[in-house]
């Protein structure tokens, strides 16, 4: 299972955040291959896959949810909670991403409190090895995931695509499972 | 759908999911080990970067403070000679551009019909593919002109990298905006005194007479003005300002003066009258440097006598005498215009007429008068090449006598009527044509027309209302992620070189105009001789001969030996200069010229053609004669006129408008009747015309504009403070509400610019461009709920009969309560 058994819970997560990760990029032909090949196994968790989905009606409503020019909602934590690009919480992440060792990408022209990136950071506390770093992950958690959720809820009302409303409520019930069984946990 | 996910859930998921394969591709590893603890926050060193502003045509000179990547703090760059070390609050804002979430960060292609707000993101390989097949399309059939070029703010090196792009494709259709600004002004200059633009020497003088400029509030150079006119009143320096409305200028001035919209010029006509008759005048000035001699002004501003002003402006005789009296005995003194006095049928004799007023008293280019601009001589590659042009520029054939600063507000009208050629590619670049112009509507009908106007380019920040029109959208970054040369004229008198630098890195794929025509340059295959932006900028400092690596530490430049430019003129001309084969002497007008500068092909022709009539003859200007010397005089700009200043226009006469400053009734002002009132647009100080009404902190100072009516007005026609009207021109009706004063002409009804969108964004419109973030408008710091009227949908678009001025207070409106 390329590394990632059922012995071990925290990869099992980080090949969610993973999928995360990807759902909130501008979709390309490898995740459409992707959700192609897989449509049977996403149903099955609940997420809806129409095969005659194609790439550009997957990047015009990704266009039209994420990028604009109009109407669309910007996927940054500064955007949704204080209503401007590269506010206090695109420091806070930059800041906490140099602070577990990490450096984003040079060519990346995004605010790193982009809603992607903050699931990377997810998936790497998850996957670190470091006990310090791991014992980040319910903290992150609880710092960011609240405005994921409204954003989340608000995602749901506003996509066309069956395959969006149901990734992002897949998204939704993982997060809302994660915060419950982690606080539990601690 | 599963409403809970649990352990074996996971287990699936995760084959499912490990099929993505790792997602790394955000991070790199950090050069330093990890151990730091997260969140905590490193040093908050800020780096000091120098550049300058943008959010206005002033362009004054900054410094960003810039901590960790982000832009903390806008402040003006105390090294500068110009705003020294001030800016206004627009400047200060500029952080609010930078990272409004309404800016557009990716290329788009229309996909549903125009305006109907379908867009789909596509790259930039995309984009300039599509743009550039059409562009093939049209040069290689030969019709490069029927790529239209219209752009608004552009300036410095962004306009010289554009327009040596437009030369090398061959399109000499280039629409640009100086008619809704302050066109008439520059044409009135022109014909006068030559090269445009004044720039008044406060700090130096005795007295301030000002017509119809709020330049405490809002001018092309803001700040520069604004402080040095600051410091004069605080000295003491009288101030009078004529004005329909008390502005915050007009209420600083010693005494605000209010005025009949329009009539301006007949109190200036009064003032000179005065002055010649109590002989104040500088009779050695007017002998040597004007056209005209002190009989011939007595004579012919004989009829304009304070009586007969007081009749036409409402200013009592006896003001108009005794401002006259004291302007002719500051020695020096200034007199400011601007819109208010410029932006009227009349409005170019108008200026002409305070130019005489100045040059009777000997007030120009001396210290503590109006002197000519000086700026940096940024000497910068150019690119050769044949171009073609489309006859739209310029205003209908015989509307407007002398176009030198053509006729925008007319172009769209003349697409739609097709006589004169229609663009196959209509491009827009920072300039919103639907809304900064007047008659929004019939704007809108012809931009949603793709019969008339099949394909249009926006090149934007934002969602401007044309924007939202366009078929392809290229993203351009703000002034903050920019790299610009930039030449704004200095009130110190002497020249200041800067620059403006990216301070942040530019956002999502938004991407530097100047770098993708180089781009497009690129794929036509044509050599612009430079292949990027700072290439360009660079080049420019090697051939000026200024320290690039200085001027990005420093932000600016100027010489520490310069002393300030008074007395431009005086100026004598080493014979070596004009003495030889290809310099000629035009015995009718004293000039000296090179004819090789013109259009003439032979010398011959040159000579037979004389310097008046041969086009371009003003490119060679050497100098003028004036007894058995030679000076540099009032240099020529535009039009072949003499090194005097021209208070007698031979170029007016030949058109039938007075040559000497006369009065002109506006046509429409001809018989008001009592239910008639004139509409005039103002500006405030915490706004630009429209591109700054998304500005969270400025849309918080200002957000509002009712219609200002005088109380005795409101009472006359039963309307109160607050109550709604209708108001009626005869291109369009809008309601809004009115604010009753007294500080305004009981004549008169005024609408500031700024406000209205419907587009641009949340704070702008109460649309959201984006949407869902929680804490825009309808969080707890957002206490306003106003957007406010853009007057433009009720006022038509006509030009000035001389320079084609677009008629901003002409406007005759009826109003109604609703």
């Amino acid at each position: 299972m390329d590394g990632y058994s059922s012995e071990n819970p925290e990869s099992l997560k980080a090949s969610i955040y993973r999928f995360l990760q990807k759902l909130f990029i501008e979709p390309d032909e490898e995740f459409l291959n992707f959700l192609q090949q897989n449509s049977k196994e996403l149903e099955d968790i609940g997420i809806e896959f129409n095969g005659s989905l194609n790439l550009e009606n997957l990047q015009m409503e990704y266009t039209r949810l994420f990028l604009g020019p109009k109407g669309h909602m910007p996927p940054y934590e500064s955007v949704f909670l204080e209503g401007r690009l590269w506010g206090n919480s695109a420091s806070e992440i930059k800041n906490f991403i140099r602070g577990i060792g990490l450096e984003l990408e040079k060519d990346i022209n995004m605010p790193p409190d982009h809603i992607s990136i903050e699931f990377e950071i997810l998936e790497k506390i998850i996957s670190s090895k470091d006990v310090e770093i791991n014992g980040m992950y319910i903290d992150f958690l609880k710092r960011h995931v609240a405005w994921i959720f409204d954003f989340l809820t608000q995602l749901i009302l506003k996509t066309e695509l069956k395959f969006y409303q149901t990734s992002f409520a897949f998204s939704k019930v993982f997060l809302k499972e994660e915060m419950a069984t982690s606080s539990r946990s601690i | 759908m599963s409403t809970s996910i649990t352990r074996r859930d996971f287990i699936k998921i995760s084959a499912l999911f490990s099929a993505l394969g790792s997602a790394g591709k955000l991070f790199g590893e950090a050069s330093s080990p990890s151990g730091t603890k997260a969140y905590s926050i490193p040093g908050k060193k800020r780096k000091i970067i120098p550049s300058s502003c943008w959010q206005c045509v002033s362009r004054d000179t900054i410094i960003c403070r810039v901590e960790d990547g982000k832009l903390v703090k806008i402040e003006g760059n105390p090294k500068s000679i110009r705003n020294r070390g001030k800016i206004c609050a627009k400047g200060q804002a500029g952080i609010n551009q930078v990272y409004d979430p309404d800016r557009i960060l990716y290329p788009m292609k229309r996909m549903g019909k125009r305006g109907e707000g379908k867009w789909k993101k596509i790259t930039w390989d995309e984009a300039l593919e599509e743009l550039t097949g059409k562009l093939k399309k049209l040069k290689d059939k030969n019709s490069p002109e029927k790529f239209m070029f219209h752009y608004g703010r552009m300036k410095g090196s962004d306009s010289k990298i554009v327009k040596n792009f437009l030369t090398a494709y061959g399109t000499k259709t280039i629409g640009n905006h100086t008619s809704i600004c302050e066109g008439g002004k520059w044409t009135a200059q022109e014909l006068t005194w030559g090269k445009h633009y004044d720039v008044w020497d406060f700090e130096n003088t005795n007295l301030i007479v000002n017509f119809g400029s709020n330049f405490l509030e809002a001018h092309t150079s803001h700040i520069q003005a604004a402080q040095r006119g600051t410091n004069a009143l605080a000295k003491g320096v009288k101030m009078y300002t004529f004005d329909v409305r008390l502005s915050n200028t007009a209420a600083k001035a010693t005494e605000w003066v209010p005025i009949k919209p329009g009539t301006d010029i007949a109190v200036m006509l009064a003032m000179a009258n005065v002055i010649m008759k109590e002989k104040l005048y500088d009779k050695e000035f007017i002998d040597q440097w004007t056209n005209v001699s002190v009989r011939e002004l007595k004579k012919h501003l004989k009829p304009f006598t304070p009586r007969w002003a007081e009749k036409v402006s409402g200013v009592p005789a006896k003001k108009i005498e005794k401002i006259a009296i004291e302007f002719g005995k500051a020695k020096p003194a200034i007199l400011v215009t601007y819109r208010g006095a410029v932006a009227h049928y009349n409005g170019i004799q108008t200026e002409r007429a305070k130019f005489m007023l100045e040059a009777i008293c000997g007030y120009l280019n001396m210290k503590g008068g109006t002197n000519q601009a000086v700026g940096p001589k940024w000497k910068y590659p150019k690119t050769k090449g044949h171009t073609k042009k489309l006859k739209i520029v310029d205003g209908f054939p015989g509307t407007v006598a002398y176009p030198t600063h053509h006729v925008n507000h007319q172009v769209l009208k003349m697409i739609k009527d097709g006589s004169y050629g229609r663009p196959d590619i209509y491009m827009t670049y920072c300039y919103n044509p639907v809304f900064v112009t007047g008659e929004c509507a019939e704007n809108i009908a012809i931009l949603k027309d793709e019969s008339i106007i099949p394909y249009l380019v926006a090149v934007d920040v934002f969602m401007s209302e044309t924007t939202a029109l366009a078929d392809l959208i290229l993203p351009d970054v703000t002034y903050l992620e920019r790299w610009t040369w930039d030449d704004m004229a200095s009130f110190a008198m002497i020249p200041e070189f800067y620059l403006r630098q990216p301070v942040i890195k530019s956002l999502g794929e938004a991407r530097q105009f100047q770098d993708v025509v180089c781009e497009i340059a690129n794929r036509l295959g044509l050599d612009l001789g430079f292949d990027s932006t700072v290439d360009f900028i660079k080049k420019s400092c090697e051939l000026s001969k200024i320290d690039f690596a200085l001027l990005k530490k420093e932000g600016v430049w100027h010489d520490p030996s310069a002393k300030p430019k008074y007395h431009q003129h005086t100026k004598e001309i080493a014979s070596a200069d004009y003495e030889s084969d290809r310099i000629l002497f035009d015995e009718e007008t004293g000039v000296y010229w090179d004819w090789k500068k013109s259009k003439a092909k032979s010398r011959d022709e040159a000579v037979n053609t004389g310097y008046s009539n041969m086009k371009n003859a003003y490119k060679g200007y050497i100098g003028q004669q004036i007894g058995d010397k030679v000076y540099k005089g009032f240099k020529p700009d535009k039009l072949n006129k003499s090194g005097l200043i021209e208070i007698s226009s031979d170029f007016l006469k030949k058109k039938n408008f007075s040559a000497i400053p006369a009065w002109m009734e506006i046509p429409e002002h001809r018989n008001l009747n009592s239910q008639q009132l004139i509409l005039t647009t103002y500006k405030v100080n915490v706004q630009t015309h429209s591109r700054t009404a998304n500005n969270w902190w400025l849309t918080e100072l200002y957000h509002n504009n009712p219609a200002l009516l005088n109380s005795k007005t409101a009472r006359k026609f039963g309307i109160k403070n607050g109550d709604s009207i209708k108001i009626i021109s005869n291109v369009g009706e809008i309601v809004t509400q009115t604010k009753v004063i007294e500080g305004i002409h009981p004549g008169v009804i005024a609408i500031s610019f700024h406000l209205g969108h419907w587009e641009y964004g949340e704070f702008a419109s109460g649309k959201k461009a984006s949407s869902g973030h929680k804490c825009v408008t309808d969080c707890d710091f957002v206490w306003w709920d106003t957007y406010g009227k853009n007057p433009n949908w009720i006022i038509p678009n006509k030009p000035d009969p001389i320079g084609g001025q677009q008629r901003w207070m002409d406007t005759v409106v009826k109003i109604q309560k609703v």
